[in-house]
């Protein structure tokens, strides 16, 4: 059998990798630049492609010559499962692009209450499940390899001490490489541009490659497809393989069991394991493209299978029966053939197909390890006060060593036992235990956190004792007696008859168990106990997240949550994103809100809900849940929402609580208003019944009884529009307009209207200002109004017949700065701070002038918008000067020009 | 009247009907010595069953309405 | 109905003139105090028949006004009708309990306080 030269092989494999890498860093250039090239159905369909790894390449058509037919269930559970995409897959979707969600960690730990035992859990299982796949990976390559540059033989895997071992060289070469690809910045949604254009092209290169394999050995090596039926059809030991019964693993009776055992675990395995969460989930840019992946992932994966069955017959018929290693057909076949460079061109597929898997799995799992499990734990142990923006990118690193290295260990200790394609079956089998907790988690609000704790544990439990120890065992590292008789020779325990089922291929078997095992108990749990609180509602979003959506603003639930200071927040935020994007963040958040600028952002519930989905992205929601919380105390769920959740005592507790707190918080302000209201009012009844009921009232009385009725009328629509206006100024709904202002012209005009006012009090005005002025950006009306209510406030309280009013208007590069100074009592300290509360109103009532105790606070919140300030001098005995200062420059949102 | 719903459903039944058609008992109708254009019928069947299969969903996807599916969320869009 | 010496006690001037105007159409004669300091005072100096007694009021409350009469025997015979823009069940629940003879929240209607003092008054 002709070999090609070790140098060309390895050069060989580094060129394509460098040209993966290439392709990957040109699209994340694109990306940046805003000109995304992922963007595309068709991409997104290819890159769903690597779903199929070495083992489509190596396993299947291993699988195909020793079971015919029995390949294809792996493929056609992905095609069913990807007509449910529409529904399923497009709700995952949803609900993950809704809460930030990156992983399939942060998915089960959210949707069951941000809870971060699921989530470490979720980890571990994927950790752990997915060891045995990527050891196929490797074994499949290091074949591969030893084949094509023959050092078959002279290295094998168990013969050589490891550091000098191929393969785990190629495993740190990986690790490398997928370091390179992914871990080089972070990036708050997780989503990685190159890697997706690189693993879509990577999805061609296995096509191509593999068909042209194909297309070589059918029609190449034999005279097409008729001719290797026929050949294989004549030959005995090879016509089961063109039929279904009679090649299965197990008892024929089964066969039925076992087909759809396959069919279902690679069904749930296409969704769940992490790679494919993160392809098809994460990596998705519009929710569109999941309508050509429908169909096209499916074709992508009947023509890459379409020459398995030719490849296997092919190889056997040509080699006969043990004559060359089938797994490696689609290079020993090229090579017999004479044609090195298409088995160079088909290893360089192979590879392309091991890479791919490893990276985009590596990546998915190591950011789910450090979200979910290390970030949680270095967040919990408090030592955090450095700056931790750069630690998840390390944890990473190191996850993704630790995971190659971990897969070459199972590599060593279990790989040679068993076929590739049985491997990687044991790892669908993991994956798939997190199904019930994820597909019930959308579709049954009852599902609680226990419920899925418990079926997660007793699944992976299930599936470690009738899967994975058995693999083990049965490479020797554990006696072989174990699987044979039981741990301890008891028999019903036998991990591959577990409980005396017998019959079952191993596979069939484990999923059986570990899924019922998983359901019931997630169901029978789910039912025993009602859910928390947080978890029904998490419940409702994640169920209902369609519906949700077509009401305004998505989520329909809001936390309240008091008592965060926005500074803490800042901090958070710059510690664990970055310094630079914190402050984007937030100023991005000020501008949206109409805050203007960051220091005067209204820390409310969405404010925090924002910084926790934005750290969310860098840092998983169970981990981000917990750092916001220790910075914001947290009130439990409004009224609303309490009326649609179940009642538990301590959810009673907090509504009172919190009704009793808001109740206070109300009061004042709502008994200020009536008492005010209800003043004027009362005076207006009383002269109108009096009027009526003495239709002889004289004529003078009348009429002043009448002038104080519209006199009261005017002070409460006065008081109701200052009431409207401070709710809409502080409620941030004030219609406000941007004009160049004179300010000297607007002082002259304030004085001119408030003319009348001060002549009666027999007071003197008088104005100080430069002669030139520049123009003020601001809203006139609204700086005349503050000007008036500082006029008449100081005609209000000036001595009658002696009163001086001084107004004074300074500049500097600043801003302008206004004051008004009277000569009246001027306000005592005590009181100076009362001064712009609402309703508070200066001097003694008995000869308080009338008002509404509303002017000032308004006038402030007016002064504040413009981003200046406003403040009192008194002293008392020498008159008060109100002032105000407003910047010539300032940042506002919403105004109108 | 072409809606999402209707896709869904559509899409839905098909998986249904793929789901039983691609297993036991039904598959082994398939499962016999015959050849046909010199490919075993088993072999055919489940291939181009698969094909008709991924045309159906072709067929219900591609013709629908072009629904203003939702986007993932950009940072700024973020309510 | 002999004429009774009625104290109005309220701060806002134009519910003063109001029920001025009100009781001396009942033929009482009135006298007035602007915040709660001056009602005691003046409660005490001039032991009216009746007050009409605000809550709000600057100083002492109307509340602490009534508890402050109540306390003092000498002035048992005084009767006090609070008026008040709060109506909260608490509020009039509290000036009963402080002794007040009567509570009536505003807007109140001018036949029912005349009714009402005429009842009082005896």
């Amino acid at each position: 059998m002709h070999t090609l030269p070790l140098a060309l092989v390895l050069g060989a494999s580094f060129a394509y990798l460098l040209l993966l890498f290439t392709v990957a860093w040109w699209a994340d250039r694109r990306a940046s630049a805003g000109r995304s090239v992922i963007g595309n159905a068709w991409v997104y369909a290819l890159s769903i492609g690597v779903y199929c790894t070495a083992w489509t390449y190596f396993g299947s058509v291993g699988r195909a010559a020793a079971s015919g037919l029995w390949f294809l269930p792996i493929y056609l559970g992905p095609t069913l499962a990807m007509l449910l995409a529409w529904s399923l897959l497009r709700k995952m979707v949803r609900i993950a692009h809704t809460h930030r969600i990156t992983s399939i960690a942060d998915f089960v730990a959210s949707r069951y209450g941000k809870s971060r035992t699921l989530a470490a859990l979720v980890t571990l299982i994927a950790l752990v499940g997915i060891l045995p796949y990527v050891a196929l990976q490797l074994k499949a390559i290091s074949s591969g390899f030893a084949l094509l540059a023959g050092t078959q033989g002279a290295n094998s895997a168990q013969g050589t001490p490891w550091w000098l071992d191929t393969t785990f060289v190629m495993a740190l070469l990986l690790a490398g490489f997928t370091i390179a690809f992914g871990t080089r910045h972070l990036d708050a949604s997780e989503r990685h541009e190159g890697m997706v254009a690189a693993i879509a092209l990577e999805s061609v290169v296995k096509l191509l490659a593999f068909v042209a394999v194909g297309v070589f050995v059918t029609w190449s090596l034999f005279d097409g497809p008729g001719d290797i039926f026929a050949r294989a059809a004549a030959d005995r030991s090879l016509a089961p393989l063109l039929g279904l019964t009679g090649s299965s693993g197990g008892e024929a009776r089964f066969a039925g069991g076992q087909w759809f055992a396959l069919t279902l675990l690679s069904a749930l395995s296409v969704l769940f394991l992490p790679r494919q969460f993160q392809v098809m989930v994460v990596e998705l840019v519009d929710e569109r493209h999941l309508r050509r992946a429908t169909w096209a992932f499916p074709l992508y994966m009947l023509l890459i299978n379409l020459f398995v069955l030719p490849i296997a017959l092919g190889g056997l018929l040509h080699f006969g029966r043990g004559g060359a290693d089938p797994e490696t057909f689609v290079l020993s076949l090229p090579l017999a053939g004479g044609h090195p460079w298409l088995a160079l061109l088909a290893f360089v597929g192979g590879l392309s197909a091991a890479t791919g898997m490893v990276i985009v799995e590596a990546i998915a799992v190591s950011t789910m390890v450090c979200n979910d499990l290390v970030m949680p734990i270095v967040l919990g142990s408090g030592r955090h006060t450095s700056d931790l923006s750069r630690l998840p990118l390390q944890i990473r690193r190191v996850v993704i060593v630790l995971l190659l290295m971990l897969g070459y260990l199972y590599f060593r200790i279990a790989g040679e036992a068993y076929a590739l394609v049985s491997i990687g079956l044991i790892s669908f089998a993991a994956v798939a235990q997190f199904a019930p907790a994820l597909i019930g988690g959308m579709y049954w609000k009852g599902a609680t956190r226990a419920g899925a704790l418990a079926g997660l544990v007793a699944g992976f439990a299930l599936w470690a004792w009738t899967l994975l120890l058995p693999s083990i065992a049965k490479s020797g590292w554990l006696p072989h007696g174990f699987v044979a008789d039981g741990p301890f020779g008891i028999t019903l325990l036998r991990p591959e008859q577990l409980f005396g089922l017998t019959g079952l291929d191993s596979l069939t078997h484990a999923l059986l168990w570990s899924l019922l095992a998983n359901i019931g108990l997630l169901v029978a749990v789910s039912l025993a106990r009602p859910p928390a609180a947080r978890e029904v509602a998490q419940a409702l979003r994640f169920v209902d997240v369609f519906r949700s959506d077509r009401q305004a603003g998505g989520t329909a639930t809001v936390r309240w949550r008091a008592q965060a200071t926005l500074a803490e927040l800042r901090q958070l935020a710059a510690r664990f994103l970055g310094a630079e994007p914190a402050e984007r963040l937030f100023a991005e958040y000020a501008q949206r809100s109409g805050a203007r600028r960051i220091e005067r952002i209204v820390l409310d519930a969405q404010l925090v809900r924002h910084v926790e989905t934005q750290l969310a992205g860098a840092i998983g929601s169970a981990s981000a849940h917990a750092v916001v919380a220790t910075v914001v105390e947290e009130e439990p769920l409004g009224p609303s929402d309490l009326l649609r959740l179940l009642d538990e005592a301590s959810q009673v507790r907090a509504l009172n609580r919190q009704l009793e707190s808001l109740d206070r918080l109300k009061d004042d302000f709502i008994s200020s208003v009536t008492h005010e209201l209800r003043t004027p009012l009362t005076s207006i009844r009383a002269f109108a019944e009096l009027m009526r009921d003495d239709p002889d009232m004289a004529t003078a009385q009348r009429q002043e009884f009448l002038g104080l009725v519209v006199a009261e009328t005017e002070r409460l629509s006065r008081l109701v529009n200052q009431v409207l206006d401070m709710a809409k100024l502080e409620a941030g709904h004030g219609q406000w307009r941007r004009e160049a202002i004179d300010l000297r012209e607007l002082i002259a005009h304030a004085v001119h209207t408030t003319s009348e006012l001060f002549r009666e009090r027999g007071a003197v005005v008088t104005v100080e200002q430069p002669d030139e002025v520049r123009p003020l950006m601001a809203d006139r009306d609204r700086l005349l109004q503050v000007l008036l209510n500082l006029l008449s406030n100081a005609a209000k309280f000036v001595p009658q017949d002696g009163g001086r009013v001084r107004i004074t208007l300074s500049t500097d590069a600043r801003g302008a700065t206004i004051e008004v100074q009277d000569n009246g009592r001027g306000v005592p300290p005590e009181q100076q701070r009362l001064v712009f509360e609402k309703f508070r109103q200066g001097g003694d009532a008995s000869n308080r002038p009338q008002g509404t105790g509303l002017g000032l606070p308004i006038s402030r919140r007016i002064v504040e918008h413009f981003g200046g300030h406003m403040w009192l001098r008194s002293t008392p005995g020498q008159g008060a000067c109100f002032g105000f200062e407003l910047p010539w420059t300032h940042d506002t949102v919403g105004d109108q020009s | 009247m072409r809606t999402a719903a209707t896709r869904s459903s559509r899409l839905l039944g098909l998986c249904a009907l793929g789901a039983v058609g691609f297993n036991f008992p039904l598959i082994t109708l398939w499962d016999r010595s015959v050849t046909v254009f010199g490919v075993p019928l088993m072999a055919l069947a489940l291939f181009a069953g698969w094909a008709v299969l991924i045309g159906a969903a072709a067929w219900i996807v591609e013709r629908g309405p072009d629904d203003a599916g939702a986007s993932a969320p950009t940072e700024s869009a973020e309510p | 109905m002999s004429a009774k010496h009625v104290l109005i006690a309220d701060d806002e001037v134009n519910i003063v003139i109001s029920l001025e105007f009100l009781m001396k159409r009942e033929g009482h004669r009135v006298s007035v105090a602007r915040d709660g300091d001056a009602a005691l005072e003046a409660i005490r100096r001039e032991r009216p028949d009746l007050v009409l007694l605000d809550v709000m009021m600057p100083g002492k409350s109307g509340f602490e006004v009534c508890q402050a009469v109540r306390a003092d025997d000498s002035l048992a015979a005084v009767k006090i009708l609070m008026l008040s823009a709060k109506g909260r069940d608490t509020d009039i629940a509290k000036g009963q309990a402080l002794g007040a003879d009567a509570y009536m929240t505003k807007p109140f209607s001018t036949r029912e306080l005349a009714d009402k003092v005429r009842e009082m008054l005896g």
